[in-house]
């Protein structure tokens, strides 16, 4: 049958030609409609954790001690209150102030981190390889949360120590990927072209191999930072992380826990939120290696 | 064959070394020392007393002295003394180890067997209605913390319905079933999120093995779909989910830690939490370097049982 012809085109203003690659990888991310879902949430709650002050009906730490344990639906307090009559909406609201910045530190500890030991490894090879790779393997016989947990054990459980200790734990992750793909870019001719007139080795590191590289770090982090979150909450459900009375998700389910017969309902909502987030960030990651690997593999 | 696994071995000396450096480490170069949490709230004690209990326990050595006495009491057996009981931390061990190791391999063995049938499924009826459920309940199950999940299956089967107990582990005494029905909540809390990743795994893989040559073979010399499946695609598409699991073992383990917590389970994870709440060192040292053990000597059974599962392996 007769079929009009479209001209292909990827949608963006540029002509066709002057398409750049990151134009196509936001058209193909945009596309899918779980990222974009994931992308929404996490920008709600982005925006819940910057603007927390405004949003948020009560402070975090108010309480009010004639209104202890009340169910969701109280006249305000939409979401309810805990064992001292602080409002649950606000401080899951504050609270993700907490996961966010914690998530968002670990992830950048760990990516330049690794990236670091990753790039040197992969770069110089023999010996120096050898070496930090030893290192990764021996962070990685460690069952992570059993590393973190006995160094937060030691150290002291506050904000700083969580995120501290959940980079140094991560970084392995993000030096194994660099290292295997500055291995493959490293024998590519243009590297030893730009050896050739004289390029010093940081200048080819930085200038040449990791813009390779970029793409799947940000994969990795995004679904790293899910990771982080997840690991924070652990961390707090366990005692063990951000103190109360700082409102903390995992924390606030720790100190729902005992509650379990009488007031169920209130460990709900922390867990709902945590949920949410991962889901969102993992939505978000999948969308991103989508997005970039295509690139990535021409 | 043999020179391989000889070499695997080998490999793993190193880190093993690495580990119990860095357990060592973590005690020792933290700020203050075990003596002085213990002396916390008694600070009046005579600093003789404490200098003497500080060269009895060998903490006043060079750290290297120290290090070289903590692998040889550990190359002993000696595991050390909780200085919270003063009991041998090697008996509490030989009591918890084996609990942790039953929830640990159970969960393993639950999600392996949720996952598999789910993840085949859903690649045979690919872009199917049951494939996008699967996979959307694969991900909210890898997104979802294991805590909250023990907590609402102990809200929903245990204070709810009452159907299964909610805490303790019950003993072989009272029968098998006792057992049974107290590590039905704690594996499945455990093994939720490991089977959420193994149906995406599994589902990936066989697809991928599905779309190989010699598949298209088997059916075109007139095969039995079924027989295609489970004779020549699924054999070779366990192989990535099986090492998967077993190298996911890490992750049952550190998650011990809070399913042990929540449901009361008798094992090592509960052990260091106790140890941590009352600052025992030494208990928090030898645990951490009894589970990094642990989850070394199974990498390496794995990676051992994979040169027999794929010989191209011995070749390499």
């Amino acid at each position: 049958m007769w079929r009009r012809k479209k001209k292909k085109d990827c949608g963006c203003d540029a002509p066709r030609k002057e398409c750049s690659r990151w134009q196509k990888a936001v058209r193909t991310f945009c596309r899918n409609r779980l990222a974009v879902i994931g992308a929404v949430i996490l920008v709600g709650f982005i925006v819940c954790a910057i603007f927390a002050p405004y949003i948020a009906p009560h402070g975090p730490l108010e309480m009010n001690l004639s209104a202890l344990h009340k169910p969701p639906g109280t006249p305000g307090h939409l979401l309810g209150t805990d064992g001292l009559g602080r409002d649950v909406l606000s401080r899951l609201i504050y609270g993700s102030r907490i996961s966010l910045s914690v998530g968002l530190v670990v992830v950048s500890i760990a990516a330049v981190l690794g990236t670091a030991m990753g790039l040197i490894s992969g770069f110089f090879g023999k010996t120096t390889d050898a070496v930090i790779m030893r290192v990764v393997e021996i962070f990685v016989a460690f069952p992570f949360l059993i590393l973190v947990v006995a160094a937060i054990a030691i150290l002291g459980p506050n904000l700083y120590n969580v995120m501290i200790v959940l980079g140094l734990v991560s970084w392995p992750l993000y030096a194994r990927l660099v290292r295997s793909e500055v291995l493959a870019i490293r024998e590519l001719p243009y590297i030893e072209a730009s050896r050739a007139i004289g390029c010093s080795n940081v200048r080819i590191m930085f200038k040449h191999i990791l813009p390779n590289c970029i793409s799947s770090v940000l994969v990795t982090a995004a679904m790293s930072m899910a990771g982080a979150i997840l690991s924070t909450a652990a961390l707090g459900f366990l005692g063990l992380g951000v103190q109360p009375p700082t409102p903390e998700w995992g924390m606030m389910l720790n100190e729902s826990k005992q509650f379990l017969r009488s007031y169920p309902w209130e460990i709900f909502y922390p867990g709902i939120a945590i949920m949410l987030v991962v889901l969102a960030l993992n939505f978000l990651g999948d969308g991103l290696r989508d997005a970039l690997d295509p690139y990535l593999r021409k | 064959m043999l020179s391989y696994i000889i070499r695997r071995i080998l490999i793993a000396v190193p880190v093993l070394l690495g580990i119990t450096f860095i357990t060592f480490a973590l005690v020792s170069f933290a700020p203050g020392d075990p003596i002085s949490s213990m002396l916390l709230g008694n600070e009046h004690i005579n600093p003789d007393l404490v200098e003497s209990l500080r060269s009895y326990y060998g903490l006043d050595k060079p750290w290297y002295v120290q290090y070289a006495t903590y692998m040889g009491n550990l190359l002993r057996g000696n595991l050390g003394v909780s200085m919270a009981s003063r009991t041998s931390i090697a008996d509490s061990v030989r009591q918890f180890f084996p609990n942790t190791m039953l929830l640990a391999f159970t969960s393993m063995f639950v999600a392996l067997i949720i996952s598999i049938p789910i993840g085949v499924i859903s690649a045979t009826k690919r872009n199917s209605l049951f494939d996008y459920g699967s996979l959307t309940v694969a991900m909210f199950g890898v997104s979802m913390p294991s805590f909250w999940l023990g907590l609402m299956m102990m809200l929903l089967f245990g204070l709810r319905w009452r159907i299964l107990p909610v805490y303790g582990m019950g003993s072989f005494d009272e029968g098998m079933w006792d057992v049974i029905s107290h590590l039905i909540m704690p594996s499945i809390t455990l093994g939720a999120a490991m089977a959420a990743l193994l149906v995406r795994l599994t589902r990936a893989s066989l697809l991928q093995v599905l779309s190989l040559e010699y598949i298209r073979t088997a059916r075109a010399k007139g095969l039995r779909e079924r027989i295609v499946l489970y004779k020549h695609a699924l054999r070779n598409s366990l192989l990535p989910v099986v090492t998967a699991a077993g190298l996911q073992f890490g992750r049952l383990l550190g998650g011990a830690f809070i399913v042990e917590s929540i449901f009361a389970w008798p094992g090592m994870g509960k052990y260091t939490l106790y140890a941590i709440g009352v600052r025992d060192y030494p208990v928090i040292q030898t645990t951490t370097l009894i589970f990094a053990v642990s989850f070394v000597v199974v990498t390496l059974i794995v990676d051992i049982l994979y040169t027999f599962i794929d010989p191209r392996i011995r070749y390499n």
